[in-house]
């Protein structure tokens, strides 16, 4: 037998030499002592006899020590792929338009060539048709659909024209279908929100940047005019219609160190408890690359997080932890995952939306097309072959990090970007086991 | 643009005259010296290299492509994406490893190395197993290959299988495609009568020359011979309309003797069936000591090719269509379950009974108890990542061929084994002709 490559140790703060062992490859974790440790550490000269038979039997159960002839990284390869194909699920988002009534200088869509941009009726029923196609030939039994922007109740006759159809549809078909909508809230009525929760939507995220003196400078109406209070309003309209809320704050350099005066304010207007997922904030070579000076690096933005997370919780706030956890999950390699834009293009990713990007253009009848040479060239996207990727401990939860921006880094796919799971890793998981022990 | 690097260029019998065939898009085209000369040589391509509306077919065809495409790629997704569909469901069931035969080739070892018959508990376990399986992955098709030892010695368990299944499709409104794979021995009509009314889809069976060869390798346990038996059998099947696929084995000492069996079986009127005819290999230590007897590769290339088209002149059907996906054979399908008679899984008939390539086992409630290492040593399998197939132009429908013999020879299913490409070219050209007769008028 020998230890697991990918075990990780992280020591607890509470000055005993206690460390949690965690395994990225099985997601098992334990307390250990320094002596366990050192015997795990010790990977050339590993003899199982040191630990005790019971804690030996526990940790083989668990994928911490292995059979000698097991080679994990063939492990995480089998399941990369498999999640990847298996074509259980169908995921589409579908752009209704590019157009926005905010004018954020971060934002990710503000380039001319495809500005205010609107779905035409015509390719909202072609995208509807490929939606319908792909999901009939993967077999799969649930549909997922997100609606992004642009800001997509901007098209809101488009957005609802698609979800009722498709809704129908899924009915029909008995196919459980599933709906996101990311939006910046300034266009949210209570009747579009009781409207978006007769169509079962699981999933609506509103920004904020910070507190509202940061937050109008960031998120402004076309004429400069900030928008927090509109968005708290969207929030309260949607908290009030019991439609599962997300709030994303979007964390820069500038107003990293204002959350506690935002958190403070969100509890005065009554919205304690409330579920905050805070994001950073990065740029695209091919958009907003001038707001680049503002952003942190994701090394720092690893270190930020845990503290921000850790203060939400502290005063209430529902914040998901899990997603650092849970297997990563790069949507833009898995097969059935499309994004459709408001021209009829066919991408795999929303940080890629460039026709260089495209796989392919929604034919009328939304008949599935022959995808062009940028699926392959992504699809075929393995951590596994990366050498930065092969000696990671951290491989099995972070699949090689983030494609898109490994294009923009080094003009291929097929490099490492250490982007959500590696930086701040130890505070991270910390952070995770101190509020799961303190639930149960 | 530049030319693909899976285009192979085959001399036909003219002069002049060549077969262009895209491995990866499954393209063909006959072409000129001319063309050939521009698509292997020339670094760049545009519309002046060739006349337009060649230059346009080639393009779409996938002959000559855009510069920054990395073909190697697109395999490397295409195999990916096969091996994990999940409409790619295949079991093969053992219900005995025990033989009446003593084939001195068998990869098996006769039945004398392990000759367990699967018991009704077991037999209810793959059962079920099938069904969950069915049930989990809302299949339309069940597709079920009875195997051995010899199959029919367990008939018992046969039955149960071929009949609990069928009823269970036919109530579940799935389709039930059996097949058996059989020495051919033990069949009579009272069981061909049951498998017509399982509509069991095809029946395997083995001869390997005519009378005097087949009766020196084709053997009961005590030396005789078993060619009228199974000619009377292969006569009978025949009749009942199911489908026959009659593997014909070729090593050394039976290549030339091939012919006389053809024309026998003409004689028998036994034309026209599917005739696999394929080179022996040594794919397990049961029968190692018969490689001495096997084709080498230039033999194979040499010989095998020949009795195809031989086979094809004579009226019978010949599996030749080269693979459209890149994968050797099931084996590396997500789906794909040998069940031993223990109910232990493995992922290759090659593999069976031996522990190290066990990937699990089914449990009391039908269910496999734990994935074992060896799944997913083998579904990483990736040929991509080895040498000799990385710039192969047979890779697309090779996919770095057969794991099982990789392993053989090199103790790792993460080698190639060029098995069966020798001849692979002239199994193309033949394809083609027979395909397309009237563009090779010879």
């Amino acid at each position: 037998m020998k230890p697991s490559f990918y075990n990780v140790f992280v020591e607890l703060n509470n000055n005993k030499k206690e460390y949690i062992l965690y395994n990225t490859l099985t997601r098992s974790a334990f307390v250990v002592d320094e002596q366990v440790k050192n015997i795990l550490e010790n990977l050339d000269n590993f003899d199982i006899n040191q630990l005790e038979k019971q804690v030996s039997e526990t940790f083989k159960e668990a994928g911490i020590i292995i059979d000698d002839e097991i080679d994990e990284l063939k492990i995480v390869k089998v399941e990369y792929d498999l999640n990847r194909f298996k074509s259980d699920y169908v995921k589409f988002v579908v752009i209704p338009t590019y157009e926005c009534n905010l004018a954020c200088p971060y934002c990710y869509v503000e380039r001319e060539d495809i500005a205010n941009k609107k779905m035409s009726n015509e390719k909202a029923e072609a995208a509807i048709n490929f939606i319908k196609n792909i999901t009939n030939q993967s077999k799969g039994n649930e549909l997922s659909l997100t609606l992004f922007g642009g800001e997509p109740l901007a098209n809101i006759d488009g957005s609802f024209f698609i979800l009722d159809s498709l809704d129908q549809w899924c009915k029909e078909k008995n196919i459980k279908f599933i709906v996101r909508m990311y939006s910046n809230g300034t266009l949210l009525t209570k009747e579009i929100a009781d409207e978006l929760l007769k169509h079962n939507i699981s999933f609506l995220q509103i920004t904020l940047a910070g507190p509202k003196k940061i937050h109008d400078e960031k998120r402004v109406f076309k004429n400069g005019e900030g928008t927090f209070e509109k968005t708290i309003d969207a929030i309260k309209i949607a908290i009030n219609s019991k439609i599962p809320l997300v709030i994303a704050v979007n964390i820069d350099k500038d107003n990293k160190d204002s959350m506690e005066e935002l958190l403070e304010d969100l509890i005065s207007r009554g919205l304690t408890g409330a579920r905050i997922m805070f994001t950073p904030i990065y740029t695209m070579p091919h958009s907003c690359a001038e707001y680049e000076p503002h952003c942190l690096s994701f090394e720092e933005w690893g270190e930020v997080l845990p503290n921000l997370q850790k203060m939400a919780l502290d005063k209430g706030f529902d914040v998901p932890l899990d997603p650092y956890l849970e297997p990563f999950f790069c949507w833009a390699v898995v097969k059935n995952s499309f994004v459709i834009d408001p021209f009829g293009d066919i991408y795999k990713c929303t940080s890629l939306l460039e026709k260089k990007h495209s796989i392919g253009t929604l034919e009328n009848d939304g008949k599935i097309p022959k995808f062009k040479w940028p699926y392959y060239d992504l699809m075929s996207r393995d951590p596994t072959s990366i050498d930065a990727c092969k000696a990671c401990k951290y491989l099995p939860m972070c699949g090689g990090g983030c494609p898109a921006l490994s294009y923009f880094l080094h003009g291929t796919f097929h490099k490492q970007r250490c982007v959500r799971v590696k930086p701040g890793f130890d505070k991270k998981i910390k952070v995770f086991f101190e509020e799961s022990l303190t639930k149960n | 643009m530049k030319a693909s690097i899976y285009n192979l260029i085959i001399p036909t019998d003219n002069s002049g005259e060549f077969i262009l065939y895209n491995t990866l898009k499954c393209s063909a085209f006959v072409i000129d010296e001319e063309v050939k000369n521009i698509l292997e040589n020339s670094k760049f391509l545009d519309g002046n290299s060739l006349e337009d509306n060649c230059f346009q077919t080639f393009k779409k065809e996938g002959i000559i492509i855009d510069d920054n495409i990395d073909e190697r790629k697109i395999v490397k997704v295409l195999r990916e994406d096969s091996k994990f569909h999940k409409s790619y469901m295949k079991f093969v069931v053992l219900t005995t490893y025990a033989c009446n035969l003593a084939c001195p080739y068998c990869f098996e070892g006769k039945g004398d190395i392990l000759h367990k018959s699967m018991s009704p508990d077991s037999t209810k376990r793959f059962i079920k197993f099938v069904k969950n399986m069915a049930e989990e992955y809302n299949r339309k098709i069940i597709d079920v290959t009875l195997f051995g030892g010899e199959p029919l010695l367990n008939l018992d368990a046969c039955f149960e299988i071929l009949d609990s299944l069928y009823n269970w499709c036919k109530e579940k409104n799935i389709k039930f495609k059996p097949g058996i794979i059989t020495n051919g021995t033990l069949l009579n009509q009272e069981i061909i009568d049951k498998f017509v009314k399982y509509g069991m889809y095809f029946i395997q069976i083995t001869l390997d020359g005519p009378k005097d060869v087949n009766d020196q390798r084709r053997i009961h346990k005590n030396g005789k011979g078993t060619y009228d038996e199974i000619i009377k059998n292969l006569q009978m099947v025949k009749k009942s309309g199911i489908p026959i696929q009659l593997l014909v084995n070729v090593d050394k000492s039976n290549f030339d003797r091939i012919e006389e069996l053809l024309d026998d079986l003409i004689k028998k009127d036994l034309g026209e069936i599917l005739i696999p005819i394929e080179p022996v290999y040594s794919v397990t230590e049961a029968c190692a000591g018969y490689t001495p007897l096997c084709l080498r590769d230039v033999e194979i290339e040499k010989i095998i090719p020949k009795l195809w088209r031989m086979a094809d002149k004579k009226g019978f059907q010949l599996p030749l269509a080269p693979n459209k996906f890149p994968l050797w054979c099931g084996t590396e399908f997500r789906f794909s379950y040998v069940v031993d008679s223990f109910c232990d899984i493995y992922k290759c008939v090659s593999f069976l009974g031996k522990k190290e390539h066990c990937v699990g086992s089914i449990n009391e409630d039908g269910k496999i108890t734990e994935i074992k290492y060896p799944y997913y040593d083998l579904m990483a399998r990736d040929p991509l990542n080895m040498e000799t197939c990385r710039d192969c132009k047979l890779l697309p429908m090779c996919g770095g061929g057969c794991p099982a013999l990789a392993y053989k020879n090199y103790g790792t299913y993460h080698r190639e084994s060029c098995l069966r490409i020798k001849g692979l070219e002239d199994r193309i050209k033949l394809y083609l002709e027979t395909q397309f007769p009237d563009k090779f008028k010879n």
